[in-house]
């Protein structure tokens, strides 16, 4: 009887994904999305192959060439056509390079929240009553303070850095995963089936895994996308803020916030275009995940 | 017929436009409604008949559209008529009372400001002697203490109370006619038939047509004086409801009146019929009912016309019951 | 109705109790708080009189319990920058932030509730998709960005808004604000658009879920069998009924409102509680961020308070039953 379970599930699956790449072709913002998706994926995994300069490499970057403006030549040639910044770094390579920290910290924190959202969420469903009851009601209270508080708050405690921030965003997010993942675990478990599994003594964990787990992939993964286009938001407006990762490695919102001090003198476009590359990332994963949405649970998406 | 008709309907078609095409909930209708009249609707839920209430009032929302036929009211076609045009007839000549009285009323709004607003909307009048015609109304459909009702809201009510509030909104504007969806079907049997009592008399006192709506022909046998059989969007049988009570030509009106608990006999097993109605996507080629018929033959799977037993009292059927008889009663 | 006002309260002030005990582990348990009051090359005689000083050599349900007396009599300890109280700072700048908070509700209601119920009523018509489209965008864009962008356009470019500050402020029925005077009114239309935006987004989202779900019920159709107006039923029957949830969710998320304008504050150098809160976790100013924090949990608790009875007012049904019970 597992093994059908399991195997219904993986078909949900595929089922998922045939019927995403279907849409895809039928609506164009879909098809935008997911085509834009692909090209931030792949710029931020192979930056240092992509960007036109190393701006972190101090041997190249040159104060010299401090707020060019967008299309202007750099001292080495290279034309900087995003601009460059007030410390002479290229704009374009340093939104590739930011978009690389804000990725890598947007997905690990979800990776971190989603297991341990998901190891509470199945325990809850799993043993129910009491210890039901009193982890539900710590995800509650913390639901109810907004996560970019919470996070601040972390991070005033904590301090600054790429790992504190990841810790952070973990802390802000496992209770939405949590409670996403019990909730399609009870339905699972009012089913009779898992009352015989109980009976027949099978191991908790084969019954966790075997049973309860399977139910929740799909609402996880689109939670999981949300989610990751919601992290990157907040860890921008963290950086910027002056408590998210240090400017020896800026994300697309510490760069933002690098540029906020040229704003008055009209270099607007070291703010603008990370802001810009901020925006379509946060907008395509958004469009992306409320089509996977509506995939998962057709009646949410009206 | 002599008596000038108040509601014409001639090939009435409503249609919905669904993912797997556009299907027919109401499919050719015919209806005739005199001045004082009251005509009851009989059918399955899904027969058609609450949207070809919904037709007439104007009120069929999207997807759904009317296509085909006349709707003439007092002569004048309103299936061409302005969003306009239909707000000064709905409520005003035409009134509607819906199924569910606890639904039909706004929660959060009191009794008496959903009562006032249903005559200022067509007369200009002070909310003062709007009040008072309110008043009346309450008193009219037996609800006592007026002023105090008008101060409650709809939850404070029982489901019967409510759907007197309902019905005093509907003859609020004493309309020529109104049109009622299964009033009582949500009610009590007692306060079922008081309610009915009632509105037999009230539409008595002031001359309003009626149609009344609903799945169970007993009920309509109490108050119609004409009845229509509805099944899968079309009128099968139509008939003063005497004539069609004493000798119903249509198969599906005897299984009707059949599976009805007052004609079986005491400690027998309820007769009902056999399957349910056609999927509209999926309707028979020929008479809809076929299929569930004990005397259909091949002759079925061509539509049957609508023919007349007696002058008034119309079938559409290929093999009427009774058809000897009525004609030997017209001779 | 008392009874249930009663249960909340005392809910309330479990989970602020709660909460205290996890605000003083966290300024306690994550290290040595000393370490914060001395210069790190003291000598161990120093280190210990400031322990003793502080009360940090007794045990810690004993430093707790101080910790408690002195935040119910409000003593929340001094800035380490202003060597002033927490709380009075607090005090001071928390008008400037409500301020900013009324007015980005009262635009995004007035700006997103047309927008969604207008959506809501014409579900195919191509203006609903471009209000879609950028309620979609409103959700996405981030905040800060927006506000930068906000300064580079009226301000930089077209020199028509003042860039930062509160402005010129006045006193009407007893209140200060900046939105008595024009020179505050400039100042505070940037900040407060910028502070609205999610929240129009989020308002059209709801007004528009409501009203298609609204539109749907019996009465509604009842309502136009009556005869009435599209703009009787509208205002009459919808909005009424729709209203319910969205002043729910809007008054849990005035919360977050404040909190947010820890953001906007920052970008406009607006002189609230957010701008103080923000500087001292730079500054690593304790007390305060101890202060706003207990502030924060208690504002949020009177909220959830505060909306739960406003539901019961606005809503006979429920009302009523109170009344019974």
């Amino acid at each position: 009887m597992s093994e059908t379970r399991a195997e219904s599930a993986a078909r949900q699956e595929s089922g998922l994904f045939s019927k995403l790449v279907r849409s895809d072709l039928s609506r164009p913002t879909t098809l935008i999305s997911g085509i834009l998706l692909l090209v931030i994926a792949a710029s931020a995994t192979f930056a240092p192959l992509i960007a036109p300069t190393d701006p972190y490499d101090l041997a190249t970057v040159s104060v010299l060439d401090g707020r060019l403006a967008p299309g202007e030549e750099m001292f080495d040639g290279t034309i900087a056509w995003l601009g460059t910044d007030g410390a002479g770094r290229d704009v374009l390579s340093a939104i590739i390079f930011g978009l690389r920290t804000s990725l890598t910290v947007a997905i690990s924190s979800a990776l971190i929240a989603l297991i341990v959202g998901l190891a509470v969420g199945l325990t809850a469903a799993f043993y129910g009553g009491r210890i039901d009851a009193f982890l539900m009601r710590i995800v509650d209270i913390q639901l109810s303070f907004p996560a970019i508080l919470v996070a601040l708050v972390l991070l005033a405690l904590l301090g600054k850095g790429v790992d504190k921030v990841i810790i952070a965003l973990a802390i802000v997010q496992w209770a939405l995963y949590a409670r996403t993942v019990r909730a399609a675990a009870m339905v699972e478990r009012r089913k009779e089936y898992f009352e015989a599994a109980i009976c027949l003594e099978l191991s908790n964990v084969r019954i966790i895994w075997k049973h309860l787990l399977p139910n929740s992939v799909s609402p996880l993964i689109v939670l999981a996308t949300l989610q990751t286009a919601h992290s990157i938001s907040i860890e921008a407006t963290l950086s910027f803020l002056g408590v998210g990762v240090p400017i020896t490695e800026p994300s697309l919102g510490s760069l933002i916030s690098n540029g906020f001090d040229f704003i008055l003198s009209g270099a607007y476009w070291i703010t603008f275009f990370p802001g810009v590359m901020l925006l379509a990332t946060v907008a395509a994963i958004n469009v992306f995940g409320d089509q996977l949405r509506a995939m998962v649970n057709p009646r949410l998406s009206r | 017929m002599t008596r000038t008709d108040l509601l014409s309907i001639q090939g009435l078609r409503t249609e919905f436009s669904t993912p797997d095409g556009s299907l027919a909930a109401v499919n050719g209708v015919d209806l005739e409604v005199a001045r004082g009249d009251v005509l009851g609707i009989v059918g399955e839920s899904g027969s058609g008949k609450t949207v070809l209430g919904l037709s007439i009032m104007g009120l069929v929302d999207r997807p759904g559209r009317v296509t085909a036929g006349r709707i003439a009211f007092d002569g004048t076609d309103v299936t061409v008529f302005s969003e306009a045009q239909w707000q000064g007839l709905r409520g005003n000549r035409i009134a509607m009372i819906f199924q569910d009285p606890t639904t039909s009323l706004n929660p959060v709004q009191r009794i008496g400001t959903q009562m006032i607003e249903a005559i200022q909307a067509h007369r200009d009048i002070s909310s003062d002697a709007a009040r008072q015609i309110v008043r009346e109304a309450m008193v009219r459909v037996g609800i006592n203490s007026p002023d105090e009702r008008l101060e409650a809201y709809p939850h404070q009510f029982s489901g019967g109370m409510r759907q007197r509030v309902v019905i005093a909104i509907a003859l609020l504007n004493e309309p020529d006619l109104i049109i009622a969806d299964e009033p009582t079907t949500a009610l009590d049997v007692t306060v079922q038939s008081q309610i009915l009592r009632d509105m037999r008399r009230l539409c008595r006192d002031s001359g309003s047509a009626l149609i009344w709506i609903s799945h169970d022909l007993g009920v309509v046998a109490q108050i119609a004086h004409r009845v229509a059989v509805m099944y899968a969007g079309r009128i099968v049988e139509q008939g003063a409801t005497v004539e069609l009570l004493k000798s119903p030509s249509h198969p599906y009106t005897a299984g009707l009146m059949a599976s009805m608990p007052a004609n079986s006999p005491r400690g027998q097993r309820l007769i009902s019929i056999p399957g349910g109605l056609p999927q509209l996507s999926n309707m028979p080629r020929g008479c809809a009912f076929a299929p569930r018929c004990a005397r259909a033959t091949e002759a079925c799977e061509t539509p049957p016309d609508l023919s007349f037993t007696t002058p008034g009292h119309a079938v559409r059927c290929v093999f009427p019951l009774h058809v000897g008889a009525a004609l030997d009663e017209c001779d | 109705m008392l009874a249930f006002v009663l249960r909340r309260v005392m809910q309330s002030v479990v989970v602020l109790f709660v909460m205290s005990l996890i605000v003083f582990s966290m300024i306690n348990l994550v290290g040595d708080p000393v370490d914060m009051l001395v210069n790190p090359e003291s000598l161990p005689e120093e280190i210990d009189r400031v322990r003793r000083d502080f009360g940090l050599d007794q045990p810690v349900h004993v430093q707790y319990w101080k910790f408690l007396m002195g935040a119910l009599s409000g003593d929340l300890g001094n800035s380490f920058i202003f060597g002033r109280p927490a709380l009075a700072l607090m005090a001071e700048r928390f008008p400037a932030t409500l301020e900013l908070a009324t007015s980005a509700l009262v635009i995004s209601v007035t700006v997103g509730l047309p927008l969604g119920v207008y959506a809501g009523l014409r579900p195919d018509g191509w203006g609903t998709r471009i209000i879609m489209g950028g309620s979609v965008l409103g959700i996405s864009i981030p905040t800060f960005w927006l506000g930068l962008m906000m300064i580079i356009v009226f301000s930089v470019v077209l020199g028509w808004l003042p860039v930062s500050g509160r402005g010129e402020t006045s006193r009407f029925l007893g209140i200060e604000s900046s939105a008595f005077t024009l020179d505050g009114l400039r100042h505070l239309v940037l900040p407060a658009t910028n502070l609205a935006l999610f929240k129009i987004a989020m308002v059209i989202r709801l007004a528009r879920a409501g009203t298609v779900e609204v539109m749907a019920l019996d009465f509604i159709r009842f309502a136009r069998a009556k005869g009435l107006a599209p703009r009787r039923i509208v205002l009459a029957h919808l909005m009424p009924n729709i209203l319910i949830p969205i002043v729910t969710v809007l008054g849990i998320e005035f919360g977050t409102l404040i909190a947010f304008a820890t953001v906007t504050e920052s970008i406009f150098a607006w002189p609230g509680l957010g701008k103080l809160v923000i500087d001292a976790i730079v500054n690593l100013d304790r007390p305060i961020v101890v202060a706003y924090l207990l502030f924060v949990v208690t504002l949020f608790l009177v909220l959830n308070l505060v909306v739960d009875i406003m539901y019961a007012l606005l809503d006979p049904r429920v009302r009523l039953q109170g009344d019974e019970t």
